[in-house]
């Protein structure tokens, strides 16, 4: 036993190194900006998408904070976060800076699905941090679905102005980081009872 | 064959087509109004080397060809018939008569300036007496010493009024008349002499300047004498020859243009219950004003080809400018018709393309004029 | 100083037409850059001085030529077009490491600049994969360029004002935000001379599976036109 390799296991199983990586991923992660207490609408929104995904795939729900503090934490688990990652990172927006942050946090949680609220932050962060996953990003999108089975999530995306709308999806590459068109989703309402972790993220 | 045209050349239309968007267009009606083109837009269009797109680049030309020049006032011809007659009379005719027949001094002295569009050329020809039948010139010129004395005047001369190089036409030897007796000179605007008419009020392309030029004791140096002196009658007709061609790409981008308009037009209006584009009697004229056109396009670019060869197109370039005057005029005609009441009115531009397409059977020889060189060619040969 | 502009090869919307009855544009062969991207064109051009280079990168078929034709008719010196068939057809993630492989190949680059977005799809993404594919600082939605020693300060559209970044860096170009100049008839013969080379996988050092569709993440499932 000891004389086969991984990858022999693997093949005898049917398993392929993509597939095995996918199954290292699990968990719906959302990005949020905040500006001390005061969380994005765009970010929310995305959090009410990220709910429903995480539902939909039975998975938890972790929220990635920059620029807020321990009151925008709590504001997020109210709003449906299960974890509040805070992370160490400047308050105000620097590009380097927050992008590292946020690429470092989605490789050492590794999260299946990533969510982006659309701001000007996240257009300028999010396909750079895509890059270096070396993953896809569905950029733009009105709205997604999730479909368990495959864990997979789809985004609609307008096309050629909205003259033609497509649905994209990111089948084999983890995550699958999707941004939103601004204004997307609908903020989740306040649910004072709901509990949640707010871990502090070094990085 | 490959009919298709070279990626310069689609650049060129491209690029032509969207300063006629935003340059021309605009101001066609006041243009046509005002009766001039705008020293702005003249100045815009030296900026974009409009002045010297068939020639070559060594005299400072662009170098695109007749393909290329039929192609620009194609694009030009879609906006304003004013602006490519304007272009069309200073490269086609006043520039051409020099680059095919001028020496190499003369080109070197005059061809940079002109193909820049600092200076803006002329073809004089026609005078009073002397229409179709070219023969009668009456204007004289005279040997004396190291110049020849120029008396006499021209009529209709396009860019009359603002040239400042004219290929003009004189007798030096009457009782040769075009066998010999016609000489062809380099006149400048600023020799002592040279006057100008006033603007002639015409029915159409009222923003190109018509007028009368005089010639009354003018000395010019036997150093502007373009060809040989007596053989004028031929330099004036291999110019003609390569200009009839130009006249058909103006009018292949009038054609265009006036379909699209009526197609747009008849989809829009609606009369007994449905827009006019499904009724038939519009769906015909809509078919021969295209069948009109891809004639014309086809014909003009095949001849504009066979210039570029090198080839002789007295006979095409003869055809080409009696079919695409007379297409035109027949698109025209449709135009007005598809757009009612309102083909009529000074607020669309269908009337101003209808009274504009009425001088392409008149000008740069008459149809009854090239239809005498159509004939007479195929007499010569005996057949086609 | 050399500078890098990508240009999207993308359908000339005067010459194709959607079709009502079907989902699909109706493609013309003709290809024109990317809008933007001829805003990113006009952004390099007053940058240069004596002895610079603006040079073009796209990825796509034979069409492409069409388009890079009329940036080099703008004013850029030469361009460089990988038009490998396996690197067709690529998402973002893929057209980026193409890109980014050409632009290395071509080396010494101070600025790389795209336009921020296409019209076909209006989230932009590749001046920031460019940036992360490249290792090198950018800036989104850019509308203004200060060229320095080795630093450049930009303006940005939206809410996020001006930022310095160090040079070499990635900036991806607001649409609309100058107007492309129109070449002169002079400059498109030109343009025509101008030298485009032709770039394969393995010129990249590039292998099948990471380009092209075998190398994209995200795929089109469908289309659909909008509800009446």
């Amino acid at each position: 036993m000891s004389d086969i390799s991984a990858q022999d296991l693997m093949a005898a199983f049917g398993i392929s190194l993509e597939e095995e990586a996918a199954e290292e991923y699990r968990g719906v992660m959302v990005f949020a900006e905040a500006t001390g207490g005061d969380i994005s609408a765009s970010s929310l929104g995305a959090l009410g998408f990220g709910r429903e995904i995480a539902d939909a795939f039975g998975a938890r729900l972790e929220v990635l904070l920059l620029g807020g503090d321990q009151a925008a934490a709590q504001a997020l688990i109210r709003r449906g976060a299960d974890t509040v990652l805070l992370a160490e990172a400047p308050a105000a927006y620097e590009p380097d800076a927050w992008a590292t942050a946020t690429a470092s946090a989605i490789q050492s949680h590794k999260p299946e699905v990533v969510l982006f609220g659309g701001s000007d932050i996240t257009r300028e962060m999010a396909p750079w941090i895509a890059q270096r996953l070396s993953t896809g990003l569905i950029a733009g999108a009105q709205r997604i679905r999730a479909e368990a089975d495959e864990r997979l999530v789809v985004g609609t995306v307008a096309l050629f102005g909205g003259r033609l709308f497509g649905e994209f999806a990111c089948p084999e590459k983890r995550p699958q980081i999707i941004s939103f068109a601004e204004g997307a989703g609908h903020i989740p309402s306040e649910d004072t009872s709901r509990q949640g972790e707010i871990e502090t993220l070094a990085i | 064959m490959d009919f298709t045209l070279s990626e310069e050349h689609e650049m060129l239309r491209d690029m032509t087509r969207k300063f006629v968007d935003n340059e021309i267009k605009p101001l066609a009606r006041r243009i046509d109004e005002e009766e001039r083109i705008p020293p702005e837009l003249m100045d815009k269009m030296r900026e974009q080397g409009f002045f010297g797109i068939p020639f070559a680049e060594e005299h400072g030309g662009v170098g695109a060809g007749e393909t290329g020049y039929c192609v620009v006032l194609e694009e030009m011809g879609r906006g304003s018939a004013s602006v490519a007659v304007v272009l069309a009379a200073h490269t086609s005719i006043g520039v051409m008569a020099i680059y095919l027949d001028g020496t190499e001094e003369q080109k070197r002295k005059y061809l940079p300036a002109l193909c820049s569009g600092e200076k803006i050329a002329a073809f004089a020809l026609t005078e009073p007496g002397a229409g179709s039948d070219a023969a009668a010139i009456s204007t004289t010129a005279v040997p004396d010493g190291d110049d020849y004395i120029l008396n006499g005047s021209k009529i209709y001369i396009t860019n009359g009024d603002i040239a400042d190089v004219v290929s003009v036409f004189a007798a030096t030897d009457k009782s040769l008349g075009v066998r010999g007796g016609i000489t062809a000179f380099i006149v400048e605007s600023d020799m002592p002499g040279f006057s100008r008419g006033p603007k002639e009020k015409k029915m159409g392309i009222r923003g190109s300047g018509t007028c009368e030029l005089f010639f009354k004791d003018m000395r010019v140096p036997k150093a502007n004498v373009i060809g040989r002196v007596g053989l004028g009658f031929v330099t004036a007709m291999k110019t003609l020859d390569v200009g009839r061609l130009s006249l058909g790409g103006a009018c292949v981008g009038a054609g265009k243009e006036l379909i699209d308009l009526s197609i747009q037009h008849a989809s829009q209006r609606v009369q007994f219950g449905e827009p006019i584009i499904r009724k038939q009697a519009i769906q015909w004229m809509l078919a021969e004003m295209a069948a009109d056109t891809f004639a014309m396009e086809n014909m003009v670019y095949r001849a504009a080809w066979m210039c570029d060869q090198g080839m002789k197109v007295s006979r095409e370039s003869a055809i080409v400018k009696m079919f695409c005057s007379e297409a035109l005029d027949r698109i025209v005609d449709k135009a007005v018709q598809i757009h009612g009441g309102m083909g009529y009115m000074q607020d669309y531009p269908i009337e101003m393309f209808y009274r504009d397409a009425r001088i392409n059977r008149i000008f740069e020889g008459t149809n009854e004029v090239q239809r005498m060189v159509i004939a007479s060619d195929l007499t010569r040969k005996g057949r086609y | 100083m050399r500078i890098a502009v990508c240009v999207k090869p993308v359908p000339d919307l005067n010459t194709a037409y959607v079709s009502k009855s079907r989902v699909e544009l109706v493609e013309q062969s003709k290809r024109v850059p990317n809008p933007a991207d001829e805003n990113a064109a006009e952004m390099a051009l007053p940058l240069r001085r004596e002895g610079d280079e603006i040079v073009a990168f796209t990825v796509g078929s034979d069409t492409a030529v069409d388009a890079l034709r009329r940036v080099l008719a703008m004013g850029l010196d030469r361009a460089y077009l990988v038009d490998d068939p396996q690197a067709q057809g690529g998402d973002a993630l893929a057209d980026a490491k193409v890109l980014a492989a050409a632009i290395n190949r071509a080396g010494g680059f101070d600025l790389v600049l795209c336009g921020a977005s296409s019209f076909v799809h209006q989230a932009g993404q590749v001046g920031a994969r460019l940036a992360g594919a490249l290792n090198l600082p950018h800036a989104a939605r850019v509308i203004s360029v200060a060229l320095g020693e080795s630093k450049v300060g930009v303006g940005r559209a939206g809410s996020l004002g001006a930022v310095e970044l160090g040079l070499p860096a990635v900036l991806a170009i607001e649409p609309g935000c100058n107007s492309p100049r129109l070449p002169n008839a002079m400059a498109v013969m030109k343009a025509a001379r101008k030298p485009v080379e032709h770039l394969s996988l393995s010129d990249l050092g590039l292998t099948a599976d990471e380009v092209g569709e075998a190398g994209s993440a995200v795929r089109l499932r469908l289309t659909e036109l909008p509800e009446a």
